[in-house]
């Protein structure tokens, strides 16, 4: 009883609206993982996912209900230096993976720490104001702190080579400071040296087969049985799904594997072949709802820490939807960006899922906050 | 209160948050509107793609038509061949199972290998050609082993059934077609396009009518995946639409009788050279012969390359049809046409008569006749009866070259007949336009002499003579020979039939013809003909015998050295038709190299094939000892008293060659 009652209190201001969304996207990703991965020959990968998912939950209880925000503010730091190590060591001696080492091998256990590098850098980035109360309206030098905090794991990650996790890095950092007041000025300072190291990147950076990606993104046709077939067969899946689609494991497309990695980062596809345009409006919708109610969240936080660590978790999924959607569809180059909670994958599951822990913890705060008075 | 302090306390700044909200709605549409444009404005154009993706056609070939003859007996079939087949999307434990399938048909694993190789192109499902034409053993056997051998299989496909027939230049082999036939060949049909490896005829009937032999290829429609893996369930939706069965080909009737034509393979078995026969009333072809055959299964079969050197080599060219597409000196057959020239033109009456001493002096010239001693005082019908050399030299003398060759263009010499089989060839019928125009040389009158009797620079294929002989029979109606009697598809129905074609109708005074025509008659009938050999009892048979010199040939240009052993020799013609006044076959034989004369050896092989065709006919007449049956049907009763000693025991040849070339015209 007494544990009971417990519970219930722990379960006091929890956002159901953005757990359900999530469980939402999640059943209709596992739905379609089922027909993506030919579940009914080989249902490995399908029980592979609803134990991602059962990690993830215990994930999310684990930081949004048994962790305090406080103590999450505490742990950011430690978590940071950890994942560093991590990125760190998957350079040194990581598990290559179609010419990326990107995998850290622990015994039975396989991670990506670049994902795990997501997560830490929005608790890095929200914490690291903390130390900044006072400051009203911030210039680029002042943010020097933030800077090097994104660019240690932003180039561990490049190392490895990762550009598309290494951007996310960055988008997602850089979409928490842009909340910020930063002055106009600043603003442009970095647009201009945002600018500069693209070209800089472009040429002395990139490696070939991702400038090739990027290429290849402006005329997929250009080779279409090279680094245009992902775009071009993806584009053939979405497009053959019509307004309803074909029908549940009718996809000729995923099933005749025409269609790449289509259980991870093409998952989408699937989808789209299988449930038509219906179908994907359903999915785009309950992304928005997902996305939309995060930053309401943040609206909604007392403290720079909440609304940061909300604003950071929004981008996380506002980056990830776009960016892979978008590759699907053939407007954007095909980079390793999974869409969240549908694409099969151990890390992303367990990371995404701790992002609704940590708005699940964010609004647990603000409740009590609020209630204790 | 609280929650004021605490807003403050915020660095994120909520406007900026909206704009991005804003900004990801927009985006969010944009990708709305992109699904849009993909699913739903281009959806079908990405439903073919989708479908052009997975579905794989893969092709049937269909069977060829059948080959009848005349009376509809199957010359031509199809039948059922096994293929050992490798089908690498499902070949396990590739090595073993490679070095299995090596012991038991004797194929080397290093030949499998490449020929696996050279079809690594294709997609995984489509089943590589290890073996052709399997025996029913060796089926067996595969079939036997087959758990052991996954991958492996035996696949069936139509294929022609000769059925024994050995007329390999009549009917023609198969093969794969070239490049440059592909172009020629698809821009003449409208359906059924060739492609690289379709079969088609060659040669012979094969290729003259393969547009309506060679049926329309079956086509199936196959799932596969991105590797080129068939499907399991490929036999779906997609197949109804888009698979068609293969569609045999039309039925050809030809005009061929092949109980007589096989009379005339048994008869003609270890000669060389040609044999034909056509009906004069309307120029089918009943009988059609060319050897040395081949074995047409040969070229079915993939022929090896020693096949193919071993056929080169031959100098008696197996592969030549000698039929249309040689072209020889017709010898005494010849006669005829100058006999024909010199009455028409009233160069002589059928009464005049010249006296032969064995020899004919023009100038410093001096020609002899076959026979040596002479033959004494002859008119026009003893001249062919006896082919007195001398009787023709004179009348050639008066003739000149151009007129001679003038009716001999009118029977068809020169010209091709319009067969259109096997490259026919035109032959030659000098002139002195000719001469001047393809040598540069002027017609010399001894060239003439030479001419008359069908030798010097007269060049005829079999088919030529064979139609001049029934022009002449059935009174100057020269037809174009032809094969076809109908082709039928395969409902049943006739698309096609063919219908008698008169090259020309020769203006000849009957009179003429009725003295040419005894003479062709007493070649056969009379006790000093040159062609008793040909007597069919109870029947009327006409014919001019031939022996043309080929030595000649020592001195024409391109004829290689080496072959002038067997190339001295004499070619033997006998050209006849049957019955005498309104003939109802005409045989041509043709025997080359033979060495001995018209009458003694290309004859009797005439004789077989018109006695095959009475008997036929007229059963009834051939009860019995076809030695009892009397001439009845002989317009002037001759009587077969004569010994079948005859003249060719006579043949006294003369090696020894002038620089004139002198033929000596035998019997």
């Amino acid at each position: 009883m007494v544990l009971l009652s417990l519970l219930r209190d722990k379960f006091k201001g929890m956002p159901w609206g953005i757990i359900l969304t999530a469980y939402a996207i999640i059943l209709i990703g596992l739905y379609n993982l089922y027909s993506a991965t030919n579940a009914t020959v080989n249902s490995m990968r399908f029980y592979d996912q609803i134990t991602f998912i059962l990690l993830g939950t215990l994930a999310a209880i684990f930081w949004g209900v048994f962790l305090e925000l406080k103590s999450i503010e505490r742990l950011s730091l430690l978590g940071y230096i950890l994942v560093c190590i991590m990125l760190f060591s998957v350079d040194i001696f990581g598990r290559s993976a179609k010419g990326a080492e990107r995998w850290l091998v622990l015994g039975p256990i396989r991670l990506q720490p670049s994902e795990f590098a997501k997560f830490v850098i929005i608790l890095m980035v929200a914490q690291s104001f903390n130390m900044m109360k006072g400051f009203s309206e911030f210039s680029l030098l002042s943010l020097w702190r933030q800077i090097l905090f994104i660019a240690l794991p932003f180039l561990l990650i490049l190392a490895q080579p990762d550009l598309g996790t290494a951007s996310l890095v960055l988008l997602i950092s850089g979409l928490q400071i842009a909340t910020i007041k930063v002055r106009g000025k600043s603003i442009l300072t970095l647009f201009i040296i945002v600018i500069s190291f693209i070209i800089l990147a472009w040429n002395f950076v990139l490696y070939d087969y991702q400038k090739q990606r990027v290429l290849t993104f402006i005329n997929p046709m250009l080779d279409p049985r090279g680094s245009g077939y992902h775009s071009i067969q993806s584009m053939i899946a979405v497009g053959s799904g019509g307004l309803w689609g074909q029908g549940f494991g009718q996809g000729t497309q995923a099933r005749l594997n025409f269609l790449p990695e289509r259980h991870t980062d093409f998952a989408f596809s699937v989808w789209a072949e299988e449930h038509g345009f219906v179908g994907c409006i359903l999915l785009i919708f309950l992304f928005s709802a997902l996305i939309i109610q995060i930053f309401q969240s943040a609206d909604r936080a007392r403290d720079s820490f909440s609304a940061l660590v909300s604003v950071g978790v929004g981008g996380f999924f506002l980056f990830h939807f776009i960016i892979n959607i978008s590759m699907v569809l053939g407007v954007f180059p095909v980079v390793g960006v999974p869409l969240s909670f549908f694409s099969y994958g151990g890390t992303h599951m367990i990371t995404a899922m701790s992002c609704i822990g940590l708005i699940v913890a964010v609004e647990r705060k603000r409740h009590l906050s609020t209630t204790s008075f | 209160m609280a929650e004021n302090r605490s807003k403050q306390e915020s660095v994120s700044d909520p406007k900026r948050r909206n704009i991005i909200v804003s900004c990801f709605l927009g985006i969010t549409a944009a990708i709305t509107a992109r699904l849009w444009y993909l699913q739903i404005i281009k959806g079908s154009d990405f439903s073919v793609a989708s479908a052009r993706n997975r579905v794989r056609e893969i092709t049937r070939p269909a069977p060829r038509g059948l080959v009848y003859d005349r009376q509809s007996r199957i010359l031509l079939s199809n039948r059922l061949f096994f293929d050992l087949i490798v089908i690498p999307q499902y070949l396990q434990n590739k090595g073993k199972t490679l070095s299995i399938v090596s012991d038991l048909f004797h194929i080397p694993v290093n030949q499998i290998e490449r020929k696996l190789v050279e079809s690594q192109a294709n997609p995984k499902f489509v089943p590589v050609r290890i073996k052709r034409n399997l025996s029913l053993h060796e089926v067996a056997t595969l079939e036997s082993n087959k758990f052991f051998l996954p991958g492996v299989d035996v696949d069936s496909a139509p294929r022609r059934d000769y059925l024994g027939n050995e007329s390999a230049h009549l009917f023609g082999y198969l093969g794969e077609v070239t490049s440059k036939e592909l172009d020629i060949l698809n821009s003449q049909v409208s359906n059924y396009q060739y492609r690289v490896g379709s079969i088609i005829g060659k040669a012979g009937i094969e290729r003259k009518y393969e547009r309506y032999l060679r049926g329309g290829e079956g086509r199936e429609a196959l799932l596969v995946d991105a590797l080129g893996r068939l499907q399991p369930d490929s036999s779906s939706d997609i197949s109804i639409n888009l698979s068609r069965a293969a569609q045999r080909g039309n039925d050809v009737y030809l005009t061929i009788d092949s109980e007589l034509q096989a009379v005339a393979t048994e008869a003609f078995r270890n000669k060389n050279g040609s044999v034909c026969a056509i009906d004069p009333r309307n120029g089918e072809i009943l009988v059609y012969l060319s050897n040395p055959n081949y074995k047409l299964s040969m070229y079915q079969d993939g022929l090896t390359m020693e096949d193919w050197q071993t056929l080169r080599a031959n100098p008696f060219k197996p592969l030549l049809d000698k039929v249309t597409g040689g072209a020889y000196p017709p010898g005494s057959t010849f006669k005829i046409m100058v006999a024909i020239a010199a009455l028409e033109e009233g160069v002589i009456t059928p009464d005049r008569k010249y006296n032969c001493p064995g020899f004919f002096v023009l100038g410093n010239g001096r020609w002899k006749c076959w026979k040596h001693t002479g033959h004494g005082s002859v008119n026009l019908e003893n001249a062919l009866k006896l082919s007195c050399d001398v009787f023709f030299y004179n009348i050639g003398n008066l003739l000149g070259i151009d007129r001679i060759s003038k009716w001999g263009r009118l029977f068809g010499l020169g010209e091709r007949t319009g067969l259109d089989l096997n490259m026919e060839l035109p032959g030659i019928s000098p002139s002195t336009e000719w001469k001047l125009r393809t040598k540069g040389l002027p017609w010399l009158s001894g060239d003439t002499i030479n001419a008359s009797i069908g030798q010097g620079f007269n060049l005829c294929t079999p088919i030529q003579i064979l139609n001049a002989f029934a022009a002449m029979g059935n009174g100057g109606k020269l037809y174009k020979p032809h094969f076809l009697k109908k082709i039928v598809d395969n409902q049943g129905k006739i698309i096609f039939e063919e219908r008698q074609t008169l090259i020309r109708e020769i203006k000849l005074n009957p009179a003429n013809i009725a003295v040419i025509k005894k003479g062709l008659y007493e070649v056969v009938h009379s006790a000093e003909g040159t062609a008793k050999k040909a007597r069919v009892p109870g029947f009327t048979v006409s014919g001019k015998t031939g022996t043309a010199q080929t030595s000649a040939l020592k001195f024409t240009k391109g004829v290689n050295q080496e072959d002038i052993a067997f190339r001295a020799l004499d070619h033997a013609w006998f050209a006849s038709y049957s019955p005498s006044d309104v003939p109802e076959i005409a045989v041509v034989v043709f025997s080359e190299y033979d060495g001995g004369g018209g009458g003694a050896n290309a004859a009797p092989i005439a004789q077989q094939i018109i006695e095959a065709f009475w008997r036929k006919k007229f059963p009834e007449k051939f009860v019995g000892s076809s030695k009892t049956a009397m001439s009845t049907h002989m317009p002037n009763g001759a009587r077969d008293g004569v010994s079948q000693d005859d003249v060719i025991e006579m043949h006294d040849d003369n090696n020894e060659t002038e620089p004139v070339n002198i033929p000596d015209e035998l019997r």
